[in-house]
């Protein structure tokens, strides 16, 4: 039976939430600022996998792989941590992060192009999840796909072109032994027609705002077909970054 | 000099001046103590430890490194903190684990909600951390209810088993973006401490305690006021039962202090009494008329 997506469990966050600082620490992250509380995450998030109920503990994350200022990594490290990291074309990511930030395509190129840029993190509020640094668009992706874990890489093209194949694949990196057929009915369960379609119906309580849609188009190329060509070009340019570190075999991609 | 004051209904007394919480009178007996010591971790295997907490069934210890320890039993707590510590860090701190441990050491447990009241009755206000719950409180104080808590709600039951709701009495933690939506900028409010700019913002509070008749269970951090509706959803009493364990106050804690069976009878009570709603912002102040600001 597919989960409801708007029933996601209490305890099965995102990983900058800040629900489990305060369950297991016994405070509100609220009364730290935002570094005292990145000092911490690490803590928390080695005893939500030391405790999680079953072997395998996923979550998602949107922070980059960055490191604390006693040089720790913020979001763990093998053998204990591993990462699937789902890697989209930039111009496609920017189109959808315009959506999603209420922005402009222009002022979302501008973000993913950035080294310092951050969300969750205005002035005078707070927000369910920890101030996440994204860094720009290349070197969030870099920065994971160079942590000292194991990285298995997920093209967002592969998982509608090749479905199957590409869940098949994280589905070996995670040692979880499911046949073909049950990784298409989670495939079927999680599409996003049918996302969409819940959404029409009741909403969906992430949606960044209430007249916005979360599950918007879920394409692939749109990017190459709406942005400028100043704004494709930069993107091009993180993008051969990218994939120069990735044929470079200086990642931890274990394939 | 020795003061007495009230915090989530009990009566605790302070070697320390604690402006965040209100007096208790002159004949109400404190049944816990705060007091200054040297506070040094054990090293007991017999005790259960965590990343910042080491608990036994009948003491705890709990500590913020670099700011304060704290060694709590049901009757006392000892405040060892450093000398550079931010006071107002350290009582904030005080009021949290340490409070916590030490109620559920005395078989008394709360809710991660805010709460508010008409004075016959209360809502309590559950969701994620920094999801909104002080704010939809403060707004709904704006509208004419009271405070009864912030984040932590301790509910007990009287003889006829009506879940009773217990004032915090630490006013609400605001951000300067709350307080400004809500038109909050000229009740008077206190720094918590001077590296944030979180507030303390003293609203009218409910007194005593008062029946708890409704949980509502904030699902999405939401902006004031809402455009649209969210379904509303009532949740089993199973399912109530569930998120009660998952909200309640130190929840890690309760196995190792030998406090299991008093808390699921609590939980168990409490969902039977109570039960839980899925709500937005709209929802919690249906009944309230316009979303005009009413003066305070």
């Amino acid at each position: 039976m597919p989960i409801d997506p708007n029933q996601i469990p209490l305890n099965n966050l995102i990983a900058s939430a800040r629900g489990p600082f305060q369950e297991i620490l016994g405070f509100p992250s609220s009364l730290l600022t935002d570094d005292e509380s990145a000092n911490l995450r690490p803590i928390v998030d080695e005893v939500v996998r030391r405790d999680w109920s079953s072997p395998l503990c996923i979550r998602k994350s949107h922070d980059a792989y960055t490191y604390l200022p006693d040089g720790s990594p913020l979001m763990g490290r093998g053998p204990n941590f591993a990462a699937i990291y789902i890697l989209r074309n930039p111009a496609d990511v920017a189109v959808s992060a315009a959506s999603h930030w209420d922005k402009t395509p222009s002022e979302a190129v501008e973000r993913l192009c950035r080294s310092d840029f951050k969300v969750n993190n205005k002035d005078g509020e707070i927000f369910v999840q920890f101030s996440e640094t994204l860094l720009s668009w290349a070197e969030h992706a870099i920065s994971w796909l160079k942590a000292p874990m194991d990285v298995h890489l997920m093209r967002y093209e592969s998982m509608h072109a090749e479905p199957l194949s590409t869940f098949r694949s994280a589905c070996e990196f995670l040692g979880l032994n499911h046949s073909d057929v049950q990784i298409e009915v989670a495939i079927e369960a999680s599409s996003f027609s049918r996302l969409q379609k819940v959404e029409r119906e009741v909403g969906f309580r992430e949606a960044a705002r209430p007249e916005s849609r979360f599950f918007r188009k879920g394409v692939t190329g749109e990017g190459a077909v709406t942005l400028a060509h100043e704004e494709l070009r930069k993107l091009w340019a993180l993008s051969d970054l990218v994939e120069q570190e990735i044929a470079s075999g200086s990642t931890q991609i274990r394939i | 000099m020795s003061h007495s004051y009230l915090y989530c209904g009990l009566v605790i007394e302070s070697d320390e001046s604690m402006p965040e919480l209100q007096h208790a009178t002159a004949d109400q007996r404190p049944q816990i103590a705060i007091s200054r010591g040297l506070v040094e971790i054990p090293r007991d295997q017999d005790l259960y430890a965590g990343p910042n907490w080491v608990i036994g069934q009948l003491e705890a210890f709990w500590w913020l490194k670099g700011v304060a320890c704290f060694h709590i039993r049901a009757d006392r707590i000892v405040v060892d903190s450093k000398s550079n510590s931010d006071p107002g860090l350290v009582r904030a701190l005080l009021l949290e684990g340490p409070m916590i441990m030490a109620m559920i050491y005395r078989g008394e447990f709360c809710l991660r909600a805010a709460a508010v009241s008409d004075g016959s009755r209360a809502i309590a206000i559950c969701g994620m951390a920094s999801g909104g719950k002080s704010t939809a409180a403060a707004f709904a104080v704006t509208r004419g209810q009271r405070l009864v808590s912030d984040n932590l709600l301790r509910i007990t039951f009287s003889e006829n088993c009506t879940p009773l709701a217990w004032p915090q009495g630490n006013g609400a933690l605001l951000w300067p973006r709350s307080i400004a939506l809500l038109g909050l900028d000229e009740v008077p409010s206190q720094c918590v401490r001077k590296e944030l700019s979180l507030r303390r913002v003293h609203l009218p509070c409910q007194s005593a305690p008062v029946p708890l008749e409704e949980m509502h269970l904030l699902r999405r951090h939401s902006q004031i006021p809402l455009q649209l509706p969210v379904p509303f959803q009532a949740r089993s009493a199973r399912q109530t039962f569930g998120n009660i364990g998952l909200l309640t106050a130190g929840r890690l804690w309760v196995d190792q202090a030998r406090r299991t069976h008093e808390h699921f009878i609590w939980s168990h009570s409490l969902a039977s009494k109570c039960r839980m709603q899925e709500a937005s912002n709209e929802l919690i102040f249906r009944g309230h008329g316009s979303l005009r600001k009413r003066t305070m």
